[in-house]
């Protein structure tokens, strides 16, 4: 055999285990390849197909510029300011230490403030932008650009603050703005809204949401891996959202809440014509420029964890007994129902008996023989229960609801708006399974028991009956604006109902209310102003019952036993043009406390030249109200 | 030494398929790179580049087939170490790209070579002809495998220190098949496998990679690389952006692509090396899940062709080399497509034929080179087949030839060395070896009787 012809063929591994395992282990690595091929392209294809198309096109909003509240006559109450504000990815810093000194040392800001925040971002979110630093000046920016390259991870944004002018005024009224939460984001009001945008949270800017906020713009184009922009697909511009012109009178407000002062209360100031709201305040009250960029923790803490719930507009969420002042309500009700006229004349003893339990007068004396405009002047109770007797709690209900809207809202453009209670037989079977006492109609007749109204109810049904019987929309909202000074909408006034009472009757029913202030005897005569003659009601609301503050003199009550104060009242009296209700709460007597607050309000609207330069000074949030002795 | 010269006999063994397979590639190879380097033909870009370098590589994988692969038993030794000198002198002359330093400049930084590419190769080489010198009765003992681990240790070690995790990586498994094919004793592989498991249980559960990483042996980023393949569904947007981004290209290609030249992560510049290492990803996003699948099967058919060479080659150290060679280019194959689908960590290895790369596809030739070589020289055929077997060629042909004439070269078997129509080494040196292809089998046999 020739030498030529190598000899090791025998020992290939042709037929070797080795071989075929390593081809078999190629075709198994193969399959698997194949299949996370088929598993990426076409299991996973349509989704991994969006993902790129995202990546592609980018969608940048444009931003849009909320619309203005004004007052009354135009002057704007708030406004926007453009702002810069620092962002920051925490993944993407390199040295946090580094980058926080840096931006402290060219902002100003405290460094250690910074890290903190720093900090909570990186646990919280740390692919995502979050903002650093808000409310940058130019020259801050200027500052920041120079030093750019020192400090990745952060970039600047455009923004605008929502501002106050002022603070302290009617910061229940106008609202503050905040971060979108989670839930308003699930719940579905507010469609379009992503993360991280402000929406109203209060007040009007709450409620006008809608209209203030406007439509944000939308640039789609095609981006490279930088962000940076190859191509401009479409443009759809920003709509700047529509102005909106209160009816509050800044200067009637202004007055309002200097009255009130460091008194926890509310005053409602109303034109019975149209039911537009000139003033609505409620103290004690907290300052909108907190909420400007974020409120601190600390503030809102102490903000919500006071007694005295400053963040509350009791003006129409707080609810109270309307006490006396009810009495016009209930006698509107009765003349209706014929259940009396102005000569039905019942005798008050001080006290009316039922049954085994005794109702009392105020006037534990008695009034005597007693017709509908003494029993409004002297706001005689046993008068009303005997009149709340005959009547009965049903009927009562359904005509204060009918005529004065009570019991529910009407729509005013404030959320926090709340309806109130009117009691009948089957709210109390509903209620508490149990059927309605005759007894317990009589406290309701003199506006205590179950019933409960909001300041601005009261405000109501005062003013039905100072246009003549018509109920209309209470409404905040005078005009609508469009961004080009078009008015869009013009609220015209909204009859809700009319009355169907003689006018005789409600005339009769006004001429007690002027006695309340003008006549001798009266319960307002503290509301009684010189050249304007003012029609009242007093109302005096016991808050606990009396056999618990037996043991104390009316000076040095307990605050929480202290009675509310409720005075209202519109003027002129011929041909009213301004209702103003007052609650005081936990003060005393309507007609020693609240009436003259009232006059005060009265006062300042028929004089133009008042304003708050004649008022002391007011204090957002009071530490201590005035009647505060210790605990609640 | 024999004149180089190329023997027309061993045409007949000639892996046409492998050649096929493999020019499959670098022209489809050629297509994803005028896609990813932006579609311009004049001019000095990745793509004319990557022309040019394939141009030279296919020049010089024809000229090595004039030589016979053997030689490299005897050349092994110098090309081993002038590569680990070259390795090591990337570390000092070497030039950073991208945060990786793997390149040594050539005419003043025109041309940039890879050491350590070549550094796989030759390691194969080294390795094969190793152990293919070495003679051992039922497989290699343990003691027979330490100089074998140095051999490979030492250039693990070097491309490890460059830093280069993946090739180094490569290089280890690379040798697996080689140290399969060449039989250990059963013993020894199951101390080696329980070793291996014990090793990878201690670095991954027992606080290995924390020592390793006070050592200095890896590098954190290495670490993190590991960690953000495990996270990547999680981090998005940061490190493991680059896998997610491709997973999107591959997977936004659906079935039939989103057509050439029309990618758009890769043309808007989402998917990070879209010319190197992510040049799959690119190829799979616009020619979808048929295009991706066309090219896992040239893959598929190369490797196997070359499995099937290992079986068929003439010495064990062709078939040693053959399957190093293979298994080089498979696992580059199946790191950089793992890689890219997201079953392995990010290790930066491109994929053969496919990724721009002058040395990649330089070293990837050579090694189809070597295989082909391997190949066709199954036999060493006889100078003067006549001379120096007269007795064979005396014999008259026999009837069963004429019966059934023609034969397939690969059944056949070489019971019988001296039937010249059952061995071709006894072949005739004929100058016409695609006649057979032409024309009928039975004619082809004829000519070769005629021109006895």
């Amino acid at each position: 055999m020739p030498e030529t012809i190598e000899k090791n063929i025998e020992g290939l591994p042709e037929k070797s285990g080795w071989l075929i395992f390593l081809k078999v282990a190629m075709v198994a690595i193969f399959s698997i390849f194949v299949l996370r091929l088929w598993f990426l392209q076409i299991a996973e294809g349509a989704s991994h197909l969006e993902k790129s198309y995202s990546n592609q096109y980018s969608s940048t909003l444009i931003p849009t510029s909320r619309g203005i509240v004004m007052d009354r006559y135009g002057r704007p109450l708030v406004e926007n300011e453009v702002a810069f504000e620092v962002t920051v990815v925490p993944k993407n810093v390199a040295d946090p230490t580094a980058m926080t000194t840096e931006l402290a040392s060219l902002t100003g800001a405290s460094p250690k403030e910074l890290m903190e925040k720093f900090k909570g971002f990186q646990k919280s979110r740390p692919y995502s932008p979050s903002v650093l630093l808000s409310g940058l000046s130019r020259a801050d920016l200027a500052l920041i650009e120079s030093r750019r390259h020192e400090l990745d991870g952060l970039s600047v944004e455009l923004n605008s603050i929502r501002k106050p002018l002022k603070g302290d005024f009617a910061p229940h009224v106008i609202g503050y703005i905040g971060e979108i939460s989670q839930e308003q984001l699930d719940g579905g009001a507010y469609p379009g809204y992503r993360r991280g945008d402000l929406v109203g949270q209060s007040g009007v800017e709450q409620s006008l949401e809608g209209l203030l906020h406007g439509k944000k713009g939308n640039r789609q184009m095609t981006v490279d891996s930088k962000g940076r922009m190859l191509q401009e697909l479409s443009v759809e511009y920003p709509q700047p959202g529509y102005d909106i012109r209160l009816t509050l009178d800044s200067r009637l407000q202004r007055v309002a809440q200097a009255i009130l002062g460091e008194q926890a209360g509310a005053i409602v100031v109303m034109d019975p014509r149209n039911f537009e709201i000139l003033a609505l305040a409620s103290s004690p009250t907290f300052n909108l420029t907190d909420f400007v960029g974020g409120i601190s923790r600390e503030r809102w803490r102490s903000l919500n964890e006071d007694p005295f719930s400053p963040m509350q507009n009791r003006a129409v969420n707080g609810q109270y007994s309307p006490g006396s002042t009810f009495k016009i309500a209930v006698s509107l009700a009765a003349l209706s129902e014929g259940v009396i006229t102005p000569e039905t004349a019942f005798t008050c003893a001080g006290a009316l008996r039922l049954g085994n339990h005794s109702f009392r007068c105020w006037n534990r004396h008695g009034h005597g023989y007693v017709k509908l405009h003494a029993s409004l002047k002297h706001s005689c109770d046993v008068y009303y229960y005997e009149v709340g007797r005959r009547l009965g709690v049903d009927r009562l209900a359904a005509k204060v609801r009918e005529f004065f809207g009570l019991g529910r809202t009407l729509g005013l453009e404030l959320k926090s708006e709340k309806g109130g209670l009117v009691p009948d037989q089957a709210w109390k079977m509903r209620r508490y399974g149990r059927g309605w006492n005759q007894g317990e109609t009589l406290p309701v007749s003199i506006g205590q028991g179950y019933l409960l109204t909001t300041p601005l109810q009261v405000a109501q049904y005062t003013a039905v009956l100072a246009n003549g019987g018509t109920l209309y929309r209470p409404h905040l909202v005078k005009e609508i604006v469009d961004f080009d000074g078009r008015i869009v909408h013009n609220s015209s006034p909204e009859v809700i109902n009319r009355m169907a009472v003689n006018p005789e009757y409600i005339n009769s029913v006004k001429k007690g209310l002027e006695a309340v202030v003008n006549e001798p005897g009266g319960t307002g005569r503290r509301a009684h102003l010189a050249d304007v003659r003012v029609a009242g009601k007093t109302g005096t609301t016991q808050t606990v019952s009396l056999e618990k503050y037996q043991g104390y003199s009316a000076s040095n009550r307990p605050y929480k036993m202290k009675d509310h104060a409720w005075f209202t009242s519109y003027a002129p009296t011929d041909n009213p043009e301004v209702v103003v209700t007052v609650l005081l709460e936990h003060t005393g007597g309507g007609g020693a406390k609240a009436a003259p607050l009232a006059a005060k309000v009265l006062a300042a609207y028929f004089d133009t030249s008042i304003d708050t330069n004649l008022m002391p000074p007011y204090q957002a949030q009071p530490d201590k109200p005035s009647g505060w002795k210790g605990d609640l | 030494m024999k004149r180089p010269s190329l023997d027309f006999r061993h045409l007949e063994n000639f892996n046409w398929v492998i050649l096929f397979s493999t020019v499959a590639l670098l022209l489809v190879g050629f297509v994803n790179l005028f896609s990813t380097s932006g579609g311009e033909f004049p001019g000095w870009n990745s793509f004319t580049r990557q022309l040019a370098f394939s141009g030279v590589a296919i020049v010089l994988l024809v000229g090595s087939l004039f030589f016979d692969y053997k030689l490299l038993k005897y050349v092994y030794w110098p090309l081993y170490f002038i590569s680990i000198a070259l390795v090591i002198l990337v570390k000092y002359y070497g030039v950073n790209v991208n945060g990786a330093t793997r390149w040594l400049p050539l005419f003043s930084d025109a041309f940039r070579f890879q050491p350590s590419e070549v550094m796989k190769v030759v390691t194969v080489v080294a390795l094969s002809a190793y152990l293919s010198s070495r003679q051992s009765k039922g497989g290699l003992g343990l003691m027979d495998l330490v100089f074998p681990a140095i051999l490979v240790g030492i250039p693990f070690y070097v491309i490890l220190k460059q830093p280069d995790m993946g090739t180094a990586l490569h290089i280890g498994l690379t040798v697996i098949p080689i140290f399969i094919l060449r039989k250990v004793k059963t013993r020894v592989l199951v101390t080696i496998v329980t070793v291996t498991l014990v090793a990878f249980s201690w670095l991954f559960f027992f606080g290995g990679l924390n020592f390793l990483l006070k050592q200095k042996v890896i590098q954190s980023y290495h670490i993190q690389r590991y960690e953000n393949f495990l996270k990547s569904d999680k981090d998005p947007n940061g490190k493991g952006w680059q896998i997610t981004q491709a997973k999107n290209a591959i997977g936004s290609g659906q079935v039939n692509g989103r057509g050439y030249m029309a990618g758009s992560q890769q043309k808007y510049g989402f998917l990070p090396a879209s010319e190197t290492d992510f040049a799959f990803a690119a190829l799979a996003e616009e020619w979808g899940f048929v295009g991706s699948v066309v090219t896992l099967a040239l893959f598929f058919i190369l490797i196997w062709s070359s499995l099937s060479v290992v079986g068929r080659s003439g010495d064990s150290f062709g078939s040693l080399l053959t399957v190093g060679m293979a298994s080089l280019i498979f696992f580059q194959m199946i790191i950089n497509v793992g890689m890219v689908t997201g079953l392995l960590p990010v290790v930066g290895i491109p994929l053969p034929f496919i990724s721009y790369g002058g040395t990649s596809s330089l070293t990837n030739l050579m090694c189809i080179a070597v295989i082909l070589n391997v190949g066709m020289r199954r036999y060493n055929f006889t100078e003067a087949p006549i001379e120096q077997n007269p007795e064979v060629w005396e014999r008259p042909p026999t009837n069963q030839l004429v019966e059934e004439p023609g034969f397939s070269v690969r059944k056949l078997l070489p019971h019988d060395p001296n039937e010249p129509d059952h061995h071709p080494a006894h072949r005739l040196p004929h100058r016409k070896p695609w006649l057979k292809h032409l024309a009928p089998k039975s004619w082809v046999h004829q000519q070769q009787i005629l021109e006895r």
